[in-house]
């Protein structure tokens, strides 16, 4: 068989799917209005920003990206790609919303849904495809994925990594059993075994792929994508590739404060910001942050924009916040355009967007149980 | 299509008086407020002023400053219709020169302006610091039924003397200019933002342009020739800051403005944004042991030590033990363990080892090193 130069230039080349199935249960006091993509993380990032800029980050030009509802703020966020340099002629990002169609209101699954854009990723020429979902915030590089990929022969590879087993974080998520070659034998459902944490992120060739969606296309029974990999483990060849760089994975309220402050460490950004890997968002153009005369900042992470007058301890600060005079914050969360008025006092909360905490209000939580002040509310 | 007004923004210029700190950027590329550069004040101003054909006029040392401005994406001025263009001068059928000064600079840009086709040119200066919103005085000119109007501002009547002043009438029209008097009748000074009619401006141009002895400049030449002609001109006053930041000691006292609350500047001001091309770089962090009081950070920055009166640009890292103060610290430079600085600028990308101590706490001079300095630690320097 003789490939035209335009194949050549699309062998090894991976189509990035960013697929947003992500369960918000335990987390539903951030999502009223956003999906856990654009929950805001780490200062000044969107938890999208992070997968996104990995794919970048690994030269994939092409991404595809599958929405459930409330996407609105997403849309707003990722402005076409451009903060990722992925407002291409060619090529570039691609949003895909879920069809509605009235006349069936069974609940749809991600498979559902992708199958409905099906002949799009049918008339891509990218031969492998890489399927991964925004809230296991890392920095995997997928070229190494692939390289692992090829290596094994493999037909299908999954990305994992292996964490220490007192560790108490990634309490919902699957793990995968695999033998002494790296072949996945068996998904595992939550907490059973855990030092393999499945990070949900799959690298396969297009075709296989589309293969999988047709043949489910009848069987609607499961819908998890997932599930209909490992459905395959006995003819298919699934192997898996170790990644061992920062992983966390945003699933609850209790995750999501957890480790957001644990980024107050030197060595934890460090983990997730390297030059050689930067992460691209959405650019505000906020003025640097002021500290004023009486401030008092220790141990905490500040985006632009702010005004600090009072006293800030261990805190994540987001843009445009501002802390009056008196006021004291200490381990907590404040997002974009927030208030703390003066004599106000704050321990292990979270305040959402446009938030405002009025005079001498006093709130405090707990670090497994932070109080949660949703968007846009004044108390 | 004709365009009522095409900016123009003189950023050409040597840098001369700033080339303690950087003798290879322009003047308008120079970092200030932390994360800008002094030129995203004019070309901000023309974006929210709503003038979106700007033309950058470049000579010295512009590499930074081109792939800075780029198309002019980060100001919203990468626009169908307009944009930016940098204009650098050209060889052209009669061959090729310098531009020789200002009003010479805008000449041999001539088919450029023809091009755009505008009403009305809007001269600006690329290294000044001010808001100004010149939709305003494009209205002034209009109802004035003004042919060339000059942008003024007080200053201190003793200081009169370095500026052109401008003696006008009840009305704001002016009927003498003095370049730099040494008896100053007035306090207004010219700030080098001129508008003037296209069609009458081409004139003086191709006139001053025959003139031998002529140094080719607004201020001194096609200013006066218009005045002496009897061009209607007017003075439009600005009230709100405005800074020339062309020395050291300016540049280190415009940045020291930004502190005192309520600035005039002011820019936090959300109706009047302030663009610039924005670093990727994760927010700043303060850890526990370190002290920041009033002072400006910006993002990237890592502090570990103290930083008092001081505005800090994208990237900086002060380390353990190190104390700041009164102090501007450019891009990404790194100051390490237990070093002192007081009263200084540090150029971008500077490296200052461990326990250097560097400017004087009482003293009136501003100490500068320059960009990507090298400091062995234990240095004096001041």
């Amino acid at each position: 068989m003789t490939i035209s130069w335009k194949g050549v230039r699309y062998m090894n080349n991976i189509l990035g799917v960013i697929n947003l199935n992500e369960k918000e249960d335990k987390i539903h006091k951030l999502t009223y209005n956003r999906p856990i993509a654009s929950i805001p993380f780490a200062g000044r990032y969107r938890i999208i920003d992070f997968v996104l800029s990995n794919m970048v980050n690994s030269k994939i030009d092409k991404v595809f990206m599958f929405t459930r509802n409330k996407y609105r703020s997403l849309v707003d966020h990722i402005e076409h790609g451009r903060p990722w340099d992925l407002d291409r002629k060619n090529e570039g990002l691609f949003m895909f919303n879920p069809l509605i169609n009235y006349y069936s209101n069974v609940r749809r699954g991600d498979m559902d849904i992708i199958r409905d854009y099906l002949d799009y990723i049918f008339y891509t020429k990218e031969e492998y495809i890489i399927i991964c979902p925004s809230n296991m915030i890392c920095t995997v590089n997928f070229r190494d994925v692939l390289k692992k990929h090829l290596e094994k022969k493999a037909d299908i590879t999954v990305v994992y990594k292996n964490i220490k087993e007192s560790d108490e974080m990634f309490e919902d998520c699957d793990s995968i059993a695999l033998d002494e070659d790296g072949m996945a034998i068996d998904l595992i459902r939550k907490k059973k075994q855990h030092n393999n944490v499945f990070m949900e992120t799959f690298l396969m060739k297009r075709k296989l792929f589309i293969d999988l969606l047709n043949k489910k296309i009848l069987g609607a029974d499961h819908d998890l994508f997932k599930d209909t990999v490992f459905e395959l483990k006995n003819n298919k060849n699934i192997y898996t590739y170790e990644y061992k760089g920062y992983l966390v994975c945003i699933n609850s309220i209790k995750e999501y404060f957890g480790r957001s402050l644990d980024l107050l460490s030197e060595d934890t950004m460090n983990n997730l910001f390297h030059q050689t890997w930067p992460i691209f968002t959405k650019v505000k153009d906020e003025p640097p942050t002021i500290y004023q005369k009486n401030a008092v900042v220790e141990n905490c992470l500040l985006a632009g924009g702010c005004c600090i007058e009072g006293e800030v301890y261990d805190s994540v600060i987001f843009r445009r916040v501002n802390i009056h005079d008196t006021a004291s914050v200490k381990s907590c969360i404040l997002m974009q355009n927030t208030t703390v008025e003066q004599g106000a006092v704050l321990e292990y909360a979270i305040l959402d967007k446009n938030s405002r905490v009025s005079k001498n209000m006093v709130l405090k939580g707990t670090r497994d149980n932070p109080i949660v002040i949703e968007k846009g509310q004044i108390i | 299509m004709a365009k009522e007004v095409l900016a123009l923004i003189l950023a050409g210029g040597q840098s001369t008086r700033l080339g303690t700190l950087n003798k290879k950027l322009a003047k308008p590329a120079f970092t200030f407020g932390g994360k800008y550069r002094i030129i995203d004040f004019t070309l901000s101003n023309c974006a929210n002023s709503d003038i979106n054909t700007v033309g950058v006029l470049t000579q010295f040392e512009p590499l930074v400053l081109n792939s800075y401005i780029g198309i002019g994406r980060p100001w919203g001025l990468d626009r169908k219709d307009g944009g930016v263009n940098i204009l650098p001068p050209y060889l052209k059928e009669k061959g090729g020169e310098w531009y020789k000064g200002t009003a010479n600079a805008v000449y041999q840009n001539m088919d450029y302006i023809e091009m755009q086709n505008p009403k009305y040119i809007l001269v600006l200066s690329g290294d000044h610091i001010y808001k100004m919103d010149y939709a305003k005085m494009i209205d002034f000119h209009k109802e004035k039924e003004s042919e060339a109007t000059i942008t003024v501002i007080k200053v201190p009547l003793k200081e009169a003397s370095r500026f052109g002043i401008m003696n006008t009438r009840k009305d704001n029209s002016i009927y003498e200019f003095d370049e730099k008097p040494k008896q100053p009748k007035n306090d207004l000074a010219s700030m080098g933002v001129y508008l003037f009619n296209w069609e009458i401006l081409k004139k003086y141009l191709a006139k001053d342009d025959k003139n031998k002895s002529s140094s080719h400049d607004f201020g001194k030449n096609i200013i006066p020739a218009m005045l002496s002609a009897g061009v209607k001109l007017y003075a439009y006053p600005f009230k709100d800051y405005w800074k020339d930041v062309g020395t050291i000691e300016s540049l280190w006292q415009a940045n020291m403005d930004l502190l005192k609350i309520d600035n005039e500047l002011n820019l936090f001001d959300k109706d009047w944004k302030i663009y610039s091309v924005n670093s990727l770089q994760p927010p700043q962090y303060v850890s526990r042991e370190s002290k920041v009081v009033n002072s400006m950070i910006s993002e990237g920055c890592k502090i570990f030590g103290t930083v008092v009166n001081s505005v800090l640009s994208p990237g900086v890292q002060i380390g353990k033990g190190a104390y700041v103060s009164d102090t501007v610290i450019m891009r990404n430079a790194i100051i390490r363990e237990n070093t002192i600085i007081h009263r200084s600028i540090i150029g971008s990308r500077c490296e200052i080892n461990e326990e250097c101590s560097i400017g004087k706490e009482d003293s009136s001079n501003i100490t500068v090193v320059p960009y990507d300095y090298f400091m062995e630690g234990g240095t004096v320097y001041e």
